[in-house]
């Protein structure tokens, strides 16, 4: 008898070891400076996200107002808010949020690790974690003004257990906002001297001074004397920074944001969009196309499409001295386009926001009009830039900071700078000459001038004027005809609360975190 | 890697060592006998078992049949034959025997395909239910998992839809896992597999079909064994006269129903609804368009549900050859299937190739190698696959008339309205050509070694490789190239790869006839590498070249590659004891390794015991003289799960198409964290126990097999959802705890047994309850979105700790407003009564949808929410009877589910009347809401203030949409006639057999959808018994012809 036993039992534990191939472990990035810039273009990214300016935060929030209306009786998620039918259960405000969350968690995993990283010149490390902490700050500036107390995220999220987090109050996040754009400020890269779309120094005091007025304003009112004259003091870093200042025309502001020709002059920081479709890449917005002037020729794959989703709405147009106010051509187009040819269109109320066009209609020399493109993108997206902090809304932060402190004069000479780039003569000094006529002046100024910018809401909802402001609105559309066959055109004003000035906790936030709790106003 | 290479080298030559040779035991022997044994054609049958009846002294036939043996004078000779019935032949005064074996199907029963072997079934302690092959091929199906419902106690399969191609859903004594996947393991000829595709198996080879339902039978494989496993040995040769069996069917296959859809009069009549409604300029737009709806009244106008549904051929051709001598046998088959769907332009093929050689090298090396290549195809549109583009809801809601005046739509689809997702559905059938074509090849090899007297060494190593080719183009003529970005098409290529080994060493010894002792040790170790690549092109200038030309497209997408790999290495033993035949008791143990999880968290331990008692021995059972048959069986024992993806448990980074940014208008990637980990994940663990009884009556004419389980899974692998401030939506991590119990009874009775009739019949009936025992950190209820349509996000489904998982959850219905609830004036209009909350939206009219305000707050929003149906049914089962009469042969097999609801989510588009022209609706619209027709039922289109009548968003599921889903169907009858042998003698045939067998042929249901038995839900066990867009059941009828020579 003869027997080999085998011996197969072998120990192979190594065997059970694996390493993602498809993928890199966290644990394995931030090494390098090419590790880190590749993390920070990913903070960076999700400003362009559909959830936040690519459409929803840019286009569909900034719509059911006194400046842009919806064309279409249509009840879809992203559009809920445009339509104040929103409810905690809607996915579009849970989509925004946690988009936003996201960024500040992508902002807080690299201001944990990027430390850790092996880079040749310290600076350029310092600058790109002033970068991260400039775009956690504004997430957060985004989240606070939208939803009020919120969570306070300083650190990334590890696992399960940090779906519990309480509420921060808002006072509580507006500090931290301002603790940390004036602790990063100085270590920003400087406009003109750094790629254009990058968070600067003067963005960081833009953005200051923004927070500073968001907080003095309703409903926050907290420490608002101190508040404004820190938003006079932000200003004045940009205006003295001798970096920024005024185009010549309103006009070419908005065609370098279409065209994207990257000039750092009147825009301090905006959200970059480049239309890549071609190249299979997701980096275009809806910016002109769903808020553009109506273009829908049959099948042109490319080329000035916009399926005209919105109205610019009836105060807006009744706002400008249509003759003379240079913004007034260029924000608002009475006409669309129809088989390539533009065609006026009949009713005020129907009158289409011009400031993103994607194609304008030229005079020929017969008389009649043609179209030419100024942005071909793909149909249905668009590369065009959207505009975050531009140096009028510096000089009317200013004015309004100068105004709120009993100095009007001060204030109508910034307000005229504004006016007069527009092509308008000084204003009339003894018309807004107190507190409030010229308050009252520069809601309209601020209108006139950022309609579309997704300014407005916050605007109105500083001021305090939020329900008035919608209901005359509303008034102007029944006037003007939209009766009741229409009256989903006005559905957003039909029964304003108190609660719309806020937006609820998202249910699912709820249900997931613990210790969250609904908005008061929402319970 | 190098340690895999290597190990892959050892795996491979394990395969190939070369093992010890035993002299043969010389019995001293008195007296010699010699004999031949036949079968009842006179074959001579080589490879029977001849055996002195209690020693180990024997021998097996030669080629001719022939054996001899030395035995004691007075010896008896037991002899035996897979196959056929057992002889016992007393050899006192005898020197030569002729022997003639009768086949016996029965016999093949006694016989338990158990893990890494085989068992007499009056040994069984564990929960193991085996289906017979032969009735699975009786189906007229294209896969036999189709044939499977049914048939098993606590088996429950299941359509998922029925598109040609797609596999069941099979779920073995209730789901374990919620978000996990609760297929079973699949152990095709040694080979265990996750992912097993039932068309890569020809049905007709298939010789056992066994499934391991508890813990005690399944333990055996560890970690994968949780839900249940299914055997599947397939045919080898058996050694004799070559045999050849031909099988060819052909067939007829039909959807037997339509839904009710408006006719063109009444769909004319809601446009002009419609226009009157939205005023302005409509009414004269539709006067322009339409002129008069009166005009339509009599036009029979377009049935698209005729237009894309069709009549389909099926056919199935089949030959197997086999055979063999003492040394080799032989199987090899072929078989081709070809079944046209019952939707225009879509369906499904396969080929299958199987060769099986088995050789002795020598009385103790025993080697073989099994070798099967399938190549299958699915063709044409997924129906169920997208959710707001379905080609079966433009069948449905596409108009069904032109109107008189051109309005330039084509079939009232505008291919350039940017909301308007439809399209002819003809055309997008006709013009998407999409495919998915699967070969998959397997091969496993063993080598099993007698080392010493029973002792015995198998090792068996397998290669699968999965490869996967998906392509799809739309045509010029199809929405996607009219609306998103032209021509276009993708390819997609996917590499499945395992290769495993698995080595076990088996000793069974008898000591003094009482005591009966098997012992099993085994290791395995398998690599599974999985790989994918797709590409794909849009905007091509013409669609001649379809995706075999991706570079003529103008703008491409960007290619997306993925690669990953899984390890498994397991050791196991298992012991089982005899006591006089009477006292089973069966243990096992099997520790699991898995590269999924990291550290300490990679080893599983999976123990179970299980005890039987063979009642039928003790003598105060067999004084009764009731028995034949009595066995109790008692199981526990815990069993693994390891289902999550293979990266779940790192923390890991990438970059998407959508993560990057520009500066100065120069684009770069950015790279985030896109997966969460949770570093501790580890198994989820599945602790069941199971009684059982096995009864024989009446000789075993009447047999009762009862079994009662229980099995809780805890550690749940659980996708659990995360806050959104986490900027995460899901974690994979261990959490909650689920629980299944259920009966289950199974009975079999051969009625009527005699030379010209018999009737047998099989009864099975399970019953299985599930619950949420906890949830993640505590809490109280998971509410899922089964992504049906993404414009109605409402989370529809609820799994509550203390009740089932998966239930329906919604507002509950309250018909519609009436004008009694409503004060009027006329300038503010309908203004609600006090204390009747709105639905929803603060604007509401007569006729609009009204819900119960639960929570009496006066509002009707997510708080109102609740259960509102369960698709759990309370049980299900089959009903078979087997007839012969003569030459006739007869089945009739009913299956049942009773108690479930199905949610019909089809209605909330086809039964929710909205203001949207060309819209077309259940023909129950017609009696919708009008001031003229005060129903409580269908909302009215649209009310004064331009107010609609359907439900806000939000609010649109309710339990409106649930219905009973309770069916009872004729599965499968089938009628043959086998030609008898005396006038097959004069032919080549020994065998032939003509049959007539349908499927599906009726049910009975009051659901309104096409068929009862769907579950389209995207997130599997959370979102059972959903019915949106599913391609609807077919009935076939086949002729088909068996042929033996």
């Amino acid at each position: 008898m003869l027997v080999i036993l085998p011996i197969v039992f072998l120990s192979c534990e190594e065997s059970l070891e694996y390493n993602p191939e498809s993928f890199i472990v966290t644990e394995n990035f931030y090494k390098t400076e090419a590790d880190c810039q590749l993390a920070l273009k990913s903070i960076y990214s999700d400003l362009g996200s559909n959830n936040t300016f690519g459409e929803s935060m840019s286009i569909c929030w900034a719509t059911g107002l006194d400046e842009a209306v919806m064309s279409r009786d249509k009840n879809a998620p992203i559009w809920t808010i445009a339509r104040n039918e929103h409810t905690p259960a809607s996915t579009s405000i849970e989509n925004t949020w946690r988009i936003l969350y996201r960024g500040i968690n992508n902002a807080n995993i690299f201001i944990e690790r990027a430390p850790g990283a092996v880079v040749e010149d310290e600076s350029v490390k310092e600058g790109m974690m002033a970068q991260a902490r400039f775009l956690r700050a504004f997430y957060y500036l985004e989240l606070v003004r939208a939803w009020g107390d919120i969570p306070l995220r300083t650190e990334s999220v590890k696992g399960v257990n940090d779906n519990e987090i309480a509420k921060s109050s808002t006072a509580d996040v507006y500090q931290f906002i301002i603790d940390e754009l004036e602790a990063i400020a100085t270590e920003l890269p400087v406009a003109g001297e750094t790629e254009y779309g990058r968070a600067t120094q003067t963005a960081a005091y833009g953005l200051l001074a923004r927070t500073y007025l968001s907080r003095a304003g309703y409903p926050n009112r907290i420490l608002s004397d101190e508040s404004y004259q820190k938003v006079i003091d932000n200003c004045d870093a940009v205006i003295n920074s001798g970096k920024h200042d005024l185009l010549d025309s309103y006009k070419e502001v908005f065609l370098n944001l279409i065209e994207n020709l990257n000039d750092p002059t009147e825009v301090i920081f905006d959200v970059q969009f480049s239309s890549l479709l071609d190249q299979g890449l997701k980096e275009a917005g809806k910016l002109g196309q769903l808020n553009g002037i109506e273009n829908k020729t049959k099948n042109s794959d490319a080329g000035p499409y916009s399926y005209g989703f919105i109205y610019a709405g009836l105060p807006l147009i009744n706002a400008y001295d249509q003759a003379n106010d240079a913004r007034f051509d260029w924000n608002i187009a009475d006409w669309k386009v129809t088989k390539d040819k533009p065609v006026k269109q009949k009713n005020k109320y129907q009158w289409f926001p011009g400031k993103y066009r994607r194609g304008d209609r030229v005079l020929n020399e017969d008389g009649s009009y043609s179209i030419i493109t100024l942005e071909s993108g793909n149909k249905n997206t668009t590369g065009i830039n959207f505009p975050i902090l531009r140096y009028s809304d510096i000089l009317l932060m200013k004015a309004e900071a100068l105004n709120e402190l009993g100095s009007t004069p001060a204030a109508i000479a910034l307000l005229d700078q504004v006016r007069n780039r527009a092509g308008l003569p000084a204003i009339d000094a003894a018309n807004v000459a107190d507190k409030d006529a010229f308050r009252s002046e520069l809601m309209d100024e601020r209108m006139r001038e950022f309609c579309f910018e997704g300014q407005r809401k916050h605007d109105l909802i500083r001021w305090g004027v939020y329900k008035e402001k919608l209901e005359a609105a509303k008034q102007d559309l029944i006037d003007a005809g939209a009766g009741a066959k229409l009256s989903w055109m006005y559905i957003w004003a039909n029964s304003i609360e108190e609660k719309h000035t806020v937006l609820p906790i998202p249910l699912k936030e709820i249900d997931e975190n613990k210790l969250m709790t609904q908005n008061v106003l929402w319970r | 890697m190098k340690n895999i290479n290597k190990f892959r080298k050892l795996a491979h030559s394990s395969l190939l060592l070369v093992f010890m040779f035993l002299s043969t035991l010389v019995f001293a022997q008195s007296k010699k006998i010699s004999g031949v044994v036949n079968d009842s054609f006179g074959v001579s049958l080589p490879g029977v078992s001849v055996l002195e009846k209690g020693t180990v002294n024997g021998t097996a036939t030669d080629i001719n049949g022939k054996f001899s043996l030395r035995v004691k004078p007075n010896a008896e000779l037991i002899i035996s034959f897979i196959g056929f019935q057992t002889q016992i032949i007393n050899c006192t005064n005898k020197i030569n025997i002729n022997v003639i074996l009768k086949e016996d199907t029965k016999q093949l029963d006694q016989v338990v395909v158990v893990g890494y072997g085989k068992k007499d079934i009056k040994d069984v302690t564990g929960s193991i239910v085996s289906v017979k092959a032969d009735e699975l091929a009786k189906a007229p199906v294209a896969n036999f998992d189709q044939a499977l419902s049914g048939r098993m106690a606590g088996v429950q399969v299941n359509f998922t839809d029925a598109q040609p191609g797609e596999g069941m859903n099979i779920v073995i004594r209730g789901g374990n896992s919620i978000t996990g996947s609760n297929a079973p393991l699949y152990v095709v000829d040694g080979i265990p597999m996750e992912s097993f595709d039932s068309g890569s198996i020809n049905a007709r080879d298939i010789e056992s079909y066994n499934v391991l339902k508890d813990a005690s039978a399944t333990a055996i494989y560890g970690s994968r064994g949780a839900n249940g496993v299914i055997i599947i040995n397939t045919k080898g040769g058996v050694v004799g006269r070559t045999k050849v069996s031909l099988n060819s069917s052909v067939g007829i296959q039909w959807i037997p129903n339509r839904l009710d859809v408006m006719s063109p009069y009444e769909f004319v009549k809601l446009q002009q609804e419609i226009a009157i409604g939205k005023g302005g300029e409509e009414p004269q737009a539709f006067l322009d368009k339409w002129e008069d709806a009166e005009l339509y009244r009599n036009d029979k106008g377009t049935n698209w549900q005729d237009e894309i549904f069709q009549s389909a051929i099926i056919q199935n051709h089949n030959v197997s050859i086999s055979g063999g001598s003492e040394k080799t046998t032989h199987h090899m088959s072929l078989n081709y299937l070809d079944q046209e769907g019952t939707l225009i332009n879509t369906g499904f093929k396969k080929y299958n190739g199987k060769i099986r050689l088995d050789h002795k090298l020598s009385d103790k090396i025993k080697t073989g190698i099994n070798i099967n290549y399938s190549s299958m195809e699915q063709s044409g549109v997924k129906v169920a696959s997208n959710n707001r583009v379905s080609v079966l809801m433009d069948a449905l809601t596409t108009r069904p008339v032109e109107p008189i005046n051109d309005d330039g739509l084509e079939n009232g689809v505008d291919p350039d309205d940017p909301d308007n997702l439809r399209f002819n559905p003809v055309k997008t059938l006709n013009n998407t050509d999409k495919s998915k074509q699967w070969t998959i090849f397997r091969a496993n090899a063993y080598a099993e070694f007698k080392l010493l007297k029973g002792l015995s060494f198998k090792a068996t190593g397998g290669y699968v490789s999965d490869n996967r080719k998906i392509s799809a183009f739309y045509n010029a003529d199809t929405r996607q190239a009219y609306k998103e970005g032209g021509i276009q098409g993708s390819l997609t290529d996917g590499l499945y790869t395992t290769l495993s080994t698995s080595n076990t060493l088996t000793y069974d010894t008898k000591i003094d006839e009482i005591h009966k002792l098997g012992v099993l040790l085994g290791y395995e170790y398998s690599v599974k590498k999985d790989e994918s690549f797709v590409a794909g092109s849009t905007n091509m200038p013409l669609d001649n070249l379809g995706v075999n030309s991706l570079q003529v497209g103008e703008t491409p997408l960007i290619p997306i590659s993925y690669k990953s790999q899984h390890n498994m290495q397991s050791y196991f033993s298992r012991l089982d004891y005899t006591f006089k035949e009477k006292y089973l008791f069966t243990a096992s143990y099997r520790i699991d390794g898995s590269s999924r999880f990291l550290n300490d968290n990679k080893w599983g331990f999976f123990p179970s015991v299980s005890f039987g008692w063979r009642m039928i021995e003790e003598p105060f059972i067999q004084n009764l003289d009731v028995f034949s048959n009595l066995k109790l069986r008692a199981g526990w024992g815990t069993t693994g799960n390891n289902r999550v993806p293979n990266e779940a448990a790192f923390s890991i980074m990438t970059a998407t198409i959508e993560n990057g940014y520009s500066f100065n208008d120069i684009y770069g990637k950015g790279f985030s964290v896109s997966n969460l980990a949770d570093e501790n994940l580890k198994w989820e663990t599945t602790y069941q126990y199971n009684l059982g009884l096995d009864m024989g009556l009446l000789n075993n004419k009447l047999t009762l097999t009862v079994d009662a389980y229980k099995k809780n899974t805890k550690d749940l692998l659980l996708d659990a959802a995360m806050a959104p401030s986490t900027s995460f939506s899901t974690i994979w991590t261990n959490v909650g705890e689920v629980e299944n119990k259920g009966l289950e009874f199974s009975l079999s009775s051969r009625n009527i047994e005699n030379d010209n009739f018999s009737w047998t019949t099989n009864f099975n009936i399970s019953m299985n309850r599930n619950k949420v025992v906890s949830l993640t950190g505590g809490a109280n209820e998971l509410l899922t979105d089964p992504q049906w349509n993404s414009k109605i996000t409402e989370k529809q489904f609820i799994s509550k700790v203390g009740n089932s998982v998966g239930q329906f959850y919604g507002l509950k219905s309250d018909g519609l407003y009436q004008v009694e609830d409503f004060n009027y004036s006329n300038g503010t209009g309908y203004v609600l009564k006090d204390g009747i909350p709105n639905n929803g939206s603060s604007a509401v009219i007569p006729g609009s949808v009204k819900f119960v305000d639960l929570n009496n707050d006066g509002n009707i929003d997510h708080k109102d929410r609740t259960v509102i149906g369960s698709a759990q049914p309370k049980h299900f089962g089959g009903l078979g009877n087997d007839f012969t009469y003569k030459g006739f042969d007869l089945s009739i097999f009913f299956q049942w589910s009773y108690g479930n609801d199905i949610l019909n989510v089809n209605k909330v588009r086809l039964e929710n009347p909205d203001i949207k022209y060309n819209y077309n609706y259940l023909k129950s619209v017609e009696d919708r809401y009008m001031p003229t027709n005060p129903t409580n039922n269908i909302n009215i289109v649209r009310g004064e203030k331009s107010i609609t009548g359907a439900a806000p968003e939000g609010n649109q599921v309710s339990d409106r949409y649930v219905e009973d889903g309770s069916f009872l169907k004729l599965k499968t009858i089938s009628l043959g006639y086998s030609f008898n042998k005396k006038l097959l003698d004069r032919t080549y045939f020994t065998q032939a057999r003509v049959y007539l067998a349908a499927q599906n042929l009726y049910t009975w249901t009051n659901y309104s959808g096409y068929d009862p038995e769907v579950s389209v839900g995207k997130k599997g066990a959370l979102t059972p018994g959903l019915d949106y867009s599913a391609y609807p059941a077919s009935k076939t009828i086949t002729l088909g012809v068996d042929l033996k020579f």
